[in-house]
């Protein structure tokens, strides 16, 4: 569960990428993040990482609020897949990115094995295990790249743009992917039939404040709202 | 200008395995301490690969017609400093040895010391870092930059003339191995120097904060003494020095021998032409003719090959054909089997 | 550039050999990497003018690439890259040392042919025994022995990490030159005034990238409590597989063979 409370997240010359922003996201629903570019969306993920620091406001992972001392724990529970996967596979086989996470816990080889194999057969690529990132297809990366967040056992899975990179196939791939993971979920899209199928809910923001939240058929349909967002509405 | 292991004996390559990694273990100990080490490793990692891919680019020299790269060294060093900038040239260097046979595995403590350790430990601390101690201008930069690649490639292919004498393998005179080594990395010096400039003048454009952090990150460790600076270059001078006292000792003769050649009077019948330049080079290039090192090997003498040696030595060279083949048969049909089984 | 395609085609194909699976491909790390180094210490400590002796190091790299099935082609590659300055220094000592060895049939050869020859030879067997080496050898192998070996852990992840980024770096800049290549006038290659931008340009990216990377790190515990130690035991079969790899030629360094061969003809 994630509870977001009026945060304040600024730039180095003062604006405000995100401007009061509150929204609560209960355990097992799966919520897009919809907005025009720079409208904060990217922002707004890594601060509930931790990862940009928030100025004001509070938020609150399964109960833990966010700050210095709680980053590590957050994080674990957190787990952030990125726009690029290539930004999320640092390591020369995919095994060794997936155990990253649980490594970097101090769980043992046999337990680390055990999570990094769980993860990858879960999303159906166990097969890559000893592979390398190179000449993996956008899909395939886009597996690895979850499967990276997976091993960490997160309550929740936020993601950045999901279907970047990818073709219909592997799109499609990842749409049952996303529908069968239970976890709670927070994806930034500019996707909107993706959106509209994983997320029953959705969360529009313009400009770092909350324009909308709700039924997502509902707002993606309204041409109104999605104009004065700057995005095209759904048909 | 990567040594290859033909041309380097053990002693040479263990003694620069042992420098190198002393360097190396030192870096890393530096970084650690440095608090921002975390932040330094992907950055570290991903310019590592970046010089790697930069060396790839192939320019034109206008005039020339000529093609030419850049090697990356003062480079590095100017983003990140020069104990992480070893430590990422240290990485690329190996992966080039491993993957792509860019010099050899008893070489990679020489390539690490001349490419590596020379310009990051020593250049950068004491000429480029001076330079620009004062402030970040274009001019200071584009000098710095200029003055640090030509020293730079100077003294580390001076270290490859060194090292490869110093084994004993080449036969190469040292005066006429400088002479042909040092003007041609002093031309590419140069051009590595004013394409550095050119670069490090972009990013201080674009995004002048990467540099400032660089280069405020290693003053700050100003308690990096020149004292410890100097150690590293006395214990540089000891080996060289050593390993060159040592080899000059221990063969006298090399004297005689070498001015025999010089002279011309060998028994073979010199056809002329090259063999008389190639000797009135040496006679002009001869700086220090009593410094020619016989290999300290020499046990073994030519003689081993004889009219039956190359008989024995065909012979060997079949047998391992053979051997060779046979296995690979072997395998074949193994793996045959195995798939017929398998289907 | 052509070369920058053919670079990551190199780790890819080497990516694949090393994956497989053989008598070679399955011994411990540290026995394939001392077996390595051995050889290449022993060919290296011969004297300049012997040849001779050489030779039979060569059933090293022919029975090792036959057990393992790493093609030869991949050999002729690498000895084309080592070579032209093992050219060079061979060629001087035909030049400049001519005393006479032997003769064949009337044909005088100088010890400078002999060591030019001698060159060459060791030159081709060190990287071979070295292309050997990363072929059975996968990278999180090799690394996971260099902490073994108590290397530090902070370079050996650096290892790891630029390894895994020169495909990524080597493609961006691939895609950046063919950008600036459909839009310049010249053929040749990138211009000497352009690369200061160029050359930039790239650098930026990476050090954005390095950003972006470090951030992904972050959220996956970076830095943690690592304290990984994979543990290894050795095996009868790599116990052997060293012994074999590095006795004999050992023998064959001490004692001089071709005196045998004098003896028999």
């Amino acid at each position: 569960m994630i509870e977001v409370k009026d945060i304040t997240v600024t730039y180095p010359d003062g604006t405000k990428a995100i401007d009061t922003l509150s929204f609560t996201i209960r355990d097992g629903e799966s919520v897009a993040l919809v907005g025009a570019n720079g409208a904060g969306k990217t922002t707004l993920l890594l601060s509930l990482v931790g990862v940009l620091p928030v100025q004001s406001g509070s938020i609150l992972v399964d109960g833990i609020e966010l700050g210095k001392s709680t980053l590590n724990e957050v994080r674990r529970r957190v787990g952030m897949v990125f726009q690029n996967p290539d930004d999320q596979l640092f390591m020369p086989m995919i095994y060794d990115d997936v155990a990253f996470g649980p490594r970097n816990f101090g769980l043992s080889e046999e337990d680390v094995e055990k999570r990094v194999l769980s993860a990858l057969t879960e999303l159906g690529i166990a097969h890559l295990r000893d592979r390398s990132s190179l000449k993996l297809s956008g899909g395939e990366k886009r597996m690895a790249a979850i499967a990276t967040v997976l091993s960490m056992e997160p309550t929740t899975m936020i993601f950045d743009e999901p279907t970047a990179f990818l073709d219909p196939r592997a799109r499609r791939n990842l749409i049952q992917v996303l529908s069968r993971l239970p976890h709670s979920k927070l994806i930034a899209t500019h996707d909107l039939s993706f959106a509209a199928e994983v997320c029953p809910r959705t969360i529009l923001i313009k400009k770092g404040r909350l324009f909308a939240d709700g039924d997502t058929l509902e707002l993606l349909r309204d041409e109104k709202l999605m104009d004065d967002c700057g995005i095209e509405a759904l048909r | 200008m990567h040594m290859a292991d033909a041309l380097l004996s053990p002693a040479v390559g263990g003694a620069m395995y042992a420098a190198s990694g002393a360097a190396i273990a030192y870096s890393a100990i530096k970084v650690k301490k440095d608090e921002l080490s975390e932040k330094k490793l992907p950055i570290m990692a991903v310019t590592g690969a970046f010089v790697f891919a930069a060396q790839m680019i192939n320019f034109t020299i206008p005039g020339t017609g000529s093609s030419g790269h850049i090697g990356g060294g003062i480079l590095l060093c100017a983003m990140l400093g020069g104990f992480p900038a070893l430590l990422s040239l240290a990485a690329v260097l190996i992966i080039q040895c491993l993957f792509f046979a860019d010099g050899g595995l008893l070489a990679l403590g020489c390539n690490i010391f001349n490419i590596g350790v020379l310009p990051c430990l020593l250049v950068y601390p004491l000429i480029f870092k001076p330079i620009v101690r004062k402030g970040l201008t274009y001019k200071r930069i584009t000098i710095a930059s200029i003055v640090s690649a030509v020293v730079g490639l100077q003294l580390g292919a001076f270290g490859v003339v060194l090292q490869t004498l110093a084994s004993g393998i080449t036969q190469l005179p040292f005066g006429t191995f400088a002479a042909l080594m040092q003007p041609i990395h002093l031309a590419i010096g140069l051009v590595e120097g004013v394409i550095t400039a050119a670069v490090v003048c972009f990013v201080y454009k674009m995004r002048p904060e990467i540099l400032e952090s660089a280069i405020a990150g290693t003053t700050i460790k100003s308690g990096v003494p020149v004292k410890k600076v100097v150690a590293v270059l006395a214990v540089v001078t000891v080996l060289v020095g050593g390993l060159l006292s040592w080899f000059a000792s221990a063969n006298p003769d090399g004297l005689e021998w070498s001015i025999e050649k010089t002279a011309g009077t060998t028994e073979l019948e010199s056809s002329g032409g090259i063999f008389d330049s190639a000797a009135a080079v040496q006679e002009a290039t001869a700086i220090l003719p009593d410094y020619n090192f016989p290999s300290a090997g020499e046990e073994g003498s030519a003689a081993g090959t004889s009219v039956a040696g190359i008989v024995g030595g065909a012979m060997t060279f079949a047998l391992a054909g053979a051997t060779g083949l046979l296995i690979s048969a072997a395998k074949k049909k193994k793996n045959r089997v195995e798939s017929k089984a398998a289907s | 550039m052509a070369n920058m395609q053919s670079k990551i085609q190199e780790i890819y194909s080497l990516e694949q050999l090393s994956g497989r699976k053989s008598a070679v491909h399955d011994r411990h790390p540290l026995v394939k990497l001392l077996s390595a180094f051995v050889y290449i210490v022993l060919v290296v400590s011969f004297g300049r003018h012997e040849f001779g002796r050489l030779i039979p190091f060569i059933f090293y790299p022919v029975v090792l690439m036959a057990l393992s099935e790493t093609p030869w082609s991949l050999v002729l590659r690498r000895v084309a890259i080592a070579i032209p300055f093992c050219l060079l220094a061979g060629i001087s000592n035909i030049i400049f040392d001519r005393a006479i060895a032997f003769s064949v049939g009337g044909i005088a050869v100088s010890a400078g042919v002999v060591s030019f020859f001698s060159i060459l030879f060791r030159t081709f067997l060190c990287v071979t025994a070295v292309l050997i080496l990363v072929a059975v050898t996968p990278v999180s192998q090799l690394s996971n022995q260099l902490r073994r070996l108590r290397v530090p852990d902070l370079f050996v992840t650096l290892f790891e990490m630029v390894y895994r980024y020169i495909g990524v770096l080597l493609d961006e800049a691939s895609t950046m030159y063919t950008a600036y290549m459909l839009r310049s006038t010249e053929h040749k290659g990138l211009h000497i005034r352009h690369m200061g931008s160029f050359v930039g340009q790239l650098l930026i990216r990476s050090y954005d990238r390095a950003e972006r990377v470090y951030n992904a790190m972050k959220c996956r515990g970076y830095p943690g409590r690592d304290t990984r130690k994979i543990k290894a035991p050795l095996s009868g079969a790599d116990y052997v597989y060293l012994a074999a790899t590095t006795l004999p030629f050992i023998l064959l360094r001490v004692f001089d063979i071709t005196a045998v061969f004098e003896r028999i003809f």
